[in-house]
C-alpha cells in the first residue's frame, strides 16, 4: 500500500479532532479497497478506523480519567506512523491495539473487546459486499461463525434478491423425498 | 433403502446447531435415510477448530456435530478433490474483473465443496452462505450486487464463467431454512399442535438470525401460503 502514511495521517487527525463521520468514511473506502487488493496495512487500518471511531463515540472513554490512556493510543498511532516501511509500521499495530484494550480494561462491558469487534466488522462487511464468506474469514482471521453471528443480525441478506425462491427450492427439496417413495 | 446424500458446507451446520435446530439432522436420517456430507475442511472449521482453538461460544455447536458425526449422519468424506477444487477456485476468482483487477470471492474451502459435489457426482448441496450459492445459481446478480457496492462498472470473463457454469452444471440447493421445511412438512414440529406453523416462523427467521442467508420477505410470503 503505497499512501499509507497519507491513510494513517488522516486516521490520527480524524481521532484526534473526534470527528467520528471522517473516521467512518476511512473506514468505507478502506473496506472498498480491501476487497479489490487485499493487503495486511489495509485490513489493519480499517480496523484501527473503525475501534477509533467507537471510542470517540462511547462518552466514557472520553472522562478525564481516561486521559493518560487515551494519550497512550495517540503514542502508539504516532510511532507507527513514524515507522521507516510498511514492515515496520505493521509492527507497531501490536502496540496500538494494546493500548486500545487497555482502555477498556477497567470497565469491560462486553465479552467482546473492542479490538475484535473492529475486526469482526471488516469481515462482515467484505461479506455483504460480495466476497464468500470463507475469504471473508481468512482475510480477517476471524471465524465463520462470529462473522455468521453477526450477518445474521444485520439487514445484508435482505438487499440483494436472488433468482430463485423459496418456493422454488422447497420444491426440490420435495423432489429428494419423493424420489425414495 | 436409498440413501439421499447432501453435501454440506460450514454455514448450513453452523446455523442448524446454533439455532438448536440439529435434531432436524437426525430426523431426516432416520426418516429418509438423507446422509450429510462433509469434506475434511467443514470438520475442521465447524467441529475440530472451535473444539482445540479455545472457541468457548461454539463448542457447544462443535459437540453437538462431533455426536452427529458419530452417530454416522454426518460423513466426512476424504475423496481426493484437489484438481477439482482448484479448477473451481481458478474459475471463480478469475471471472470478475474491478478495473482491470480480478476479485478474489471464493476460498479453497468452498471451493473444495464444489469439488467434492463433482467428484462424488452429486447434486445436491446444503449451503447457507451467499456467495458461493450466487455464483453457482445467478453468477450476474452478483455481478450486480457488486457493481453496486463498488459503484464501478465489473467486467466479467465469459470464458470462465462458461467454464464454471459448465462445471456446476445440474448442481440444485438448498438452505438450512428449506431443510426445516422439509423436516416441517414431514411432522417434525407436529408435537407443538395447533401452533405449529408459528413455530415453523419462528424457526425460520432463527436461523436468519444464525447466519443463514433467508430474506424476511422469503420467510413471510412462504408462511403466508400454508396459513
Amino acid at each position: 500500500m503505497d499512501n499509507w502514511k497519507e491513510v494513517a495521517s488522516s486516521i490520527m487527525n480524524a481521532f484526534d479532532k473526534y470527528n467520528q463521520k471522517k473516521l467512518r468514511k476511512i473506514n468505507d473506502d478502506l473496506l472498498k479497497q480491501a476487497v479489490v487488493s487485499f493487503t495486511k496495512m489495509l485490513y489493519q487500518l480499517a480496523v484501527l478506523s473503525y475501534v477509533l471511531s467507537k471510542i470517540i463515540s462511547k462518552p466514557r472513554f472520553l472522562k478525564k480519567e481516561n486521559e493518560v490512556k487515551m494519550l497512550e493510543i495517540e503514542k502508539a498511532i504516532q510511532a507507527m506512523i513514524q515507522a521507516e516501511n510498511e514492515e515496520g509500521a505493521l509492527n507497531k499495530f501490536n502496540d496500538i491495539f494494546e493500548a486500545i484494550k487497555s482502555l477498556e480494561k477497567d470497565d469491560p462491558r462486553f465479552l467482546i473487546d473492542l479490538v475484535s469487534k473492529g475486526r469482526l466488522k471488516v469481515a462482515a462487511t467484505a461479506y455483504a459486499q460480495g466476497v464468500s464468506l470463507g475469504v471473508a474469514s481468512e482475510m480477517t482471521s476471524m471465524d465463520k461463525q462470529e462473522i455468521m453471528d453477526y450477518a445474521g443480525k444485520t439487514m445484508m441478506f435482505d438487499r440483494v434478491k436472488e433468482e430463485k425462491t423459496i418456493q422454488d427450492r422447497v420444491i426440490f427439496a420435495r423432489k429428494l423425498i419423493r424420489k425414495k417413495g | 433403502m436409498e440413501n439421499v446424500d447432501l453435501i454440506c458446507d460450514t454455514s448450513s451446520l453452523v446455523s442448524l446447531t446454533d439455532s438448536c435446530l440439529d435434531n432436524i439432522l437426525y430426523f431426516l436420517h432416520d426418516r429418509f435415510n438423507f446422509r450429510f456430507l462433509i469434506p475434511p475442511s467443514v470438520e475442521s472449521e465447524a467441529i475440530t477448530r472451535p473444539l482445540s482453538g479455545g472457541l468457548r461460544q461454539y463448542a457447544f455447536s462443535a459437540l453437538k456435530l462431533t455426536h452427529a458425526m458419530n452417530r454416522k449422519t454426518i460423513i466426512r468424506v476424504d475423496a481426493d478433490t484437489k484438481d477439482e477444487a482448484n479448477k473451481v477456485l481458478y474459475l471463480t476468482n478469475n471471472l470478475f474483473f474491478i478495473k482491470g483487477k480480478p476479485l478474489r470471492l471464493v476460498h479453497l474451502g468452498e471451493a473444495e465443496m464444489i469439488g467434492l459435489a463433482r467428484t462424488l457426482n452429486l447434486n445436491t448441496l446444503l449451503i447457507d452462505e451467499r456467495t458461493t450459492r450466487m455464483l453457482i445459481e445467478a453468477p450476474f446478480k452478483i455481478k450486480e450486487h457488486l457493481e453496486i457496492e463498488f459503484g464501478v462498472n465489473i467486467m466479467i470473463n465469459k470464458e470462465n464463467l462458461m467454464q464454471f457454469s459448465e462445471f456446476t452444471k445440474g448442481m440444485e440447493i438448498i438452505r438450512s431454512s428449506e431443510l426445516l421445511i422439509l423436516a416441517y412438512e414431514n411432522g417434525y414440529l407436529d408435537n407443538f399442535d395447533k401452533i405449529k406453523t408459528s413455530v415453523l416462523e419462528a424457526a425460520l427467521n432463527k436461523v436468519k438470525f444464525s447466519g443463514c442467508a433467508i430474506r424476511f420477505d422469503e420467510i413471510q410470503e412462504f408462511i403466508k401460503q400454508i396459513k
